[in-house]
């Protein structure tokens, strides 16, 4: 396992993209010191901010305090696992294929932004943007899945593709933006305009009260989908906690987006007050 | 005619006429202003509305020093190598503004933030940035204002008040003027206005749908839905955005007649909840227009020459705005790397503000932001930017002091054609000085 302790007094943003399990686990601990990060515009050796000890051979990496000011943690990640003991800042797990990422406290905007698999579970809450397309971008997440237990900003699911994209607390507005497929769930509160644009794909919004649909979503049945119950055992497995009551409650499915290619499905639970 | 008459309409020999000069009030930049000079100042302008006589007229020349180092004066070149020395050794610059300056100045200063390695960002961020962002995510259907007076017999202004703040867009582009294929002018077009208040720009539209407030992306997605011929519920449409479902589909209807349909939108939709979605919104709604008729839509821009910035960021990084370039290579990401948040989060490391004043309009936390660290301000008017700046540079007033190149609202670009000349360095003339003294600190930096 290799230890960082972050000794970083700065308020300038430090990014660490590239630092990653599979790109350090056969450098020296000299050779991890002397890793490049940027320093807002200046390249600095790793060692200026963290206190290095161990090995990377076992692809485990530990960050330990205050992270919020480092950015691009995990990002481009293919194995191994990193694990936050504090709060990540920007781009935790962008664009990451693989390994697993654990954040004690909470992460900032972008959370993986555009990963195409592996897993981040934030146990804190997180920003704006969660699991999106970068601005300009064809396609958000593309794989793999996000756990973030507290609330979360606008725009999660932005332009997402595939995976499965879970919040414990609320979310922002504009949830499952222009969605092409895959599953987003929300536990908590939910913003207004939910899934404008979505294509396809399952949207769970949990919450109360529920937020009022566009237009442009049509009412189908009511029942207890089968997807919801393998979804729910699957949370489970992960540790992930939400409240037992919701898997024997009865979903209304609402089909949209209408103006676009209208297969989304949008779930919520019935006897749950519109917002 | 009386021999009086005659005595009065001679010209004053020291009168200076100044033909075609381009007014950089609004984003219009109308370029057919005839000025009358007397002593360095303008006593008409002909042609120009309330906005732009209010512009010329008001011009006076700053009797500030040309430079000041913390608010001591000094010359041009301290003032040069202090601020050369600020930014070349900061970690997170930002330069910021750009929207009342020339392009040639905009040019200089975004290269300045590549050699610094810095943010470049332009008061587009805080205005028509949400739409700058919807180009990103749904392009653009467009033309020249020229198409517009030629062409367009549906005209619909959303979230825009033209009366006021671009007085002369209905009557040079938008409704008065007799087109190529509309000869009767006004008659031949029919002119919608979407808005959340009577402004006074509804006197001279046809038709005036009032929306509710923070209700435009609704409003929007329901012309969607129509466009598509979706089956709506009345009573909920209504309750929603504030105006009968018959309204809307009676204007869903015009304008899948119209031959040449344009949807003008202002800060009135781009920043009020939702943001750049409302602009994707539009330009998504003009996107599906596109299968029944020829559609477009604009952004109605402000500032004299913020087009200009997005162009001229555009051409040089690939972004219009909001770009980090920091790793020598150009980042685009509004939200991380524009101004109002690198500076309310407190990264910023140093700053210039060029021809902008965030300290009179940015958030508590930005300004107080921008306070505590060492920036630059070029400004021709004395600002509460420039009073807390550590170099401030008084420069000339483009346009009517400096010539150089100025973009339209429909990113067609117009020559300045200034009126009398200045005691202030342009901004063009102090930012090609500090780029060379960067350049060099720079070079022996590496050199070292």
């Amino acid at each position: 396992m290799l230890r960082l302790v972050y000794q970083g007094q700065t308020s300038v943003p430090v990014e660490v993209e590239g630092f990653v399990p599979q790109t350090i686990r056969a450098m020296s601990l000299a050779e991890i010191e002397r890793f490049e990060v940027f320093h807002g515009n200046k390249k600095r050796p790793l060692a200026d901010f963290f206190a290095v000890s161990g090995s990377a051979a076992d692809e485990r990496i530990e960050f330990e305090g205050q992270l919020a000011g480092v950015h691009w943690i995990g990002a481009g990640m293919s194995s191994g696992s990193i694990h936050v003991s504090g709060d990540a800042g920007r781009h935790l797990g962008s664009e990451m294929s693989g390994g697993e990422i654990h954040v004690a406290g909470t992460a900032g905007d972008w959370v993986g932004g555009e990963m195409k698999g592996g897993l981040i579970h934030v146990r804190g809450r997180a920003g704006h943007l969660i699991g999106s397309a970068y601005r300009g971008s064809r396609h958000g997440m593309t794989g793999g899945t996000i756990l973030i237990g507290g609330e979360v900003g606008n725009e999660i699911g932005h332009t997402m593709r595939r995976g499965l994209l879970v919040v414990g607390g609320g979310c922002g507005d504009f949830v499952g933006l222009n969605m092409i497929a895959g599953t987003i769930l929300v536990f908590g509160e939910c913003g207004i305009r939910p899934a404008p644009g979505m294509r396809r794909g399952t949207i769970g919004l949990f919450g109360s009260p529920a937020p009022k649909l566009l237009p442009t979503f049509r009412a189908g049945s009511c029942d207890k989908p089968l997807v919801l119950q393998l979804l729910f055992r699957e949370l489970r497995r992960l540790d992930f906690h939400f409240d037992d009551a919701l898997v024997n409650a009865n979903y209304r499915m609402y089909h949209g987006d209408m103006v676009t290619l209208g297969r989304g499905e949008l779930l919520v639970p019935e006897g749950v007050v519109s917002g | 005619m009386s021999i009086a008459t005659k005595k009065n309409t001679a010209p004053d020999p020291s009168l200076k006429i100044v033909q075609d000069a381009t007014c950089t009030f609004c984003g219009c930049v109308c370029d057919d202003i005839d000025l009358s000079v007397k002593d360095d100042h303008i006593v008409e302008a002909k042609r120009a509305c309330v906005l732009g006589k209010s512009w010329f007229f008001n011009h006076h020349t700053d009797t500030r020093p040309n430079c000041l180092i913390s608010g001591q004066p000094a010359t041009i070149a301290d003032g040069v190598e202090r601020a050369a020395q600020i930014l070349a050794g900061a970690k997170y610059p930002i330069i910021y503004g750009l929207s009342d300056t020339t392009c040639e100045a905009q040019r200089v200063a975004v290269g300045i933030g590549d050699w610094i390695g810095g943010n470049v960002d332009t008061t587009t961020s805080v205005c028509h940035g949400p739409s700058g962002m919807a180009f990103q995510g749904v392009g653009e259907v467009t033309c020249s204002l020229g198409e517009i007076a030629n062409r367009g017999d549906l005209i619909i202004f959303w979230g825009s008040n033209p009366a006021e703040s671009h007085p002369r867009h209905f009557t040079k582009y938008s409704l008065m003027p007799k087109g190529m294929f509309l000869p009767n002018g006004r008659k031949d077009r029919t002119c919608v206005l979407v808005d959340v208040r009577k402004t006074k720009s509804a006197k001279a539209a046809d038709i005036f749908l009032q929306i509710k407030p923070r209700k435009d992306f609704e409003a929007l997605w329901v012309l969607r839905a129509l466009a598509q011929g979706l089956e709506l519920d009345a009573a909920s449409i209504e309750d929603e955005t504030g105006v009968p479902l018959s309204a809307w589909q009676d204007l869903m209807d015009r304008m899948k007649r119209a031959k040449f349909g344009v949807i003008l939108f202002g800060m009135g939709l781009t920043m009020t909840r939702g943001k750049h979605l409302n602009s994707e919104a539009v330009l998504a709604l003009v996107r599906d227009m596109n299968a029944y008729t020829r559609f477009v839509a604009k952004p109605m821009r402000g500032h004299g020459n913020v087009t200009g910035a997005d162009n001229v960021v555009s051409w040089q990084t690939g972004y219009p705005f909001g770009v980090n370039l920091s790793r020598g290579y150009p980042r685009f990401n509004p939200g991380e790397y524009t101004t109002a948040d690198t500076l309310a989060r407190g990264e910023a490391d140093a700053a210039m503000i060029i021809a902008s004043d965030p300290m009179a309009n940015f958030s508590q936390a930005a300004r107080t932001r921008l306070a505590a660290i060492p920036y630059i301000a070029l400004d021709p008017k004395e600002t509460p930017t420039t009073r807390a700046a550590t170099v401030a540079f008084t420069t000339a007033t483009y346009g009517i002091n400096t010539p150089g190149t100025v973009y339209r609202m429909d990113d067609v670009p117009i020559p300045l054609r200034p009126a009398f000349d200045s005691p202030h360095p342009s901004d063009f003339e102090v930012l090609s000085q500090l780029e060379r003294r960067v350049k060099q600190l720079k070079a022996a930096v590496r050199i070292g």
